[in-house]
């Protein structure tokens, strides 16, 4: 398997609402999810699809998601849906995400804008 | 489970790194399907099976980054997990001072306990013999269960031995360095018994007699107490992971 790059730090936290966001939609299976993801960030997200699993493992310890074997397309797998608990997380982190991204394009905002000006 | 030649590696780098086998099977067989579906996927776009294949692995990540994220992810479910360091290399010392104070003030009990029946001050060897079994138990037993137990954690935490490893090493080192330490204070130790009042007393007197604590067969007890007790939980979990990789 080759090497692949991972995100840059400042997504920390993105992928967890990213998920929790696609799936409060609807319950979905890792594979059906990560083309999901794809689709809705316009092929804009890079990542080892694999790495999708440990994040789910870990929203469904933290009791956000809930998993449960099903069959789909004549084969069994394992469907992820988010419980109420992470309908909640995901309301708060997606305030704080759009409260922090305004305050960051408003800082980029005022620093086109203070670029310094010659006479 | 179908063999992969990729997933195989992974599932024998996750159990050997200590992840349970029930979560390392799940993890392994949720990847497998997924490259089932990317191989399916590709070859209804016209790829051949075998390019499919290559082209859905590489998709799914490099085995090694896979399997370390997985055992990060899993290490960090726990307060413990994330904060290794502090769990394993700070907390030790209060935990084994928290142990010898408890066992210190066990004894305690027992003697004002038995003061209270009207136990009449023992005969000085009884007392030394008291004293002496108080002093092991505090000072060799207590810091070695501590170990066990600390250790015990650290694998279920963080899966991780050199965290079982330096938490019954900085165990011993802090146990067989107490004794050195207050040496001078420690051999003084006096207690004494009033059945008239009913009051008994564990005291530091100035001079009453001394025990051999210092000696090196004491300090060695300390020392291998905890590193005993840390080598037989890392081979047992060293076992545990073998048969794991061979079921």
């Amino acid at each position: 398997m080759n090497k692949r790059r991972t995100n840059p730090d400042y997504l920390n936290g993105v992928p967890e609402l990213v998920v929790l966001k696609l799936l409060a939609e609807r319950p979905m299976y890792g594979y059906e999810l990560v083309k999901a993801l794809r689709e809705a960030s316009d092929q804009s997200l890079d990542f080892g699809e694999g790495c999708i699993y440990p994040l789910l493992h870990k929203l469904e310890k933290r009791g956000d998601l809930a998993s449960r074997r099903m069959v789909v397309g004549g084969r069994s797998r394992v469907v992820y849906r988010v419980t109420p608990s992470g309908g909640h997380t995901f309301k708060a982190s997606a305030k704080q995400w759009n409260r922090i991204t305004s305050a960051i394009s408003s800082i980029l905002q005022g620093g086109e804008d203070a670029k310094p000006r010659t006479v | 489970m179908p063999s992969h030649e990729p997933f195989e590696s992974i599932r024998e780098q996750l159990i050997c790194r200590g992840l349970p086998l029930d979560y390392v099977e799940h993890s392994v067989a949720e990847l497998i399907d997924h490259h089932s579906d990317i191989t399916q996927e590709l070859c209804c776009k016209g790829l051949t099976l075998e390019e499919a294949k290559g082209r859905a692995t590489e998709r799914l990540g490099d085995s090694r980054t896979l399997a370390t994220r997985i055992v990060r992810d899993y290490q960090r479910r726990t307060w413990c997990g994330r904060w290794p360091l502090v769990s394993f290399a700070l907390a030790p010392l209060p935990l084994v001072i928290l142990g010898q104070a408890l066992v210190a003030f066990a004894i305690y009990a027992c003697l004002f306990v038995l003061a209270s029946c009207g136990l009449e001050e023992p005969s000085r060897a009884v007392a030394d013999a008291i004293i002496k079994a108080s002093l092991f138990l505090m000072l060799t037993i207590a810091p070695a269960i501590v170990a066990f137990w600390w250790s015990r954690m650290a694998l279920k935490k963080t899966r991780s031995r050199v965290y079982a490893a330096a938490t019954c090493i900085i165990i011993a080192t802090y146990a067989s360095g107490f004794i050195s330490s207050v040496e001078g204070e420690c051999i003084s130790l006096g207690y004494s018994l009033d059945p008239v009042s009913a009051i008994s007393q564990i005291e530091v007197s100035q001079v009453v007699r001394s025990f051999p604590t210092s000696s090196q067969l004491c300090r060695l007890s300390q020392l291998m107490g905890p590193l005993t007790m840390g080598a037989i939980t890392i081979l047992f979990d060293t076992r545990l992971r073998r048969r794991a990789l061979l079921a």
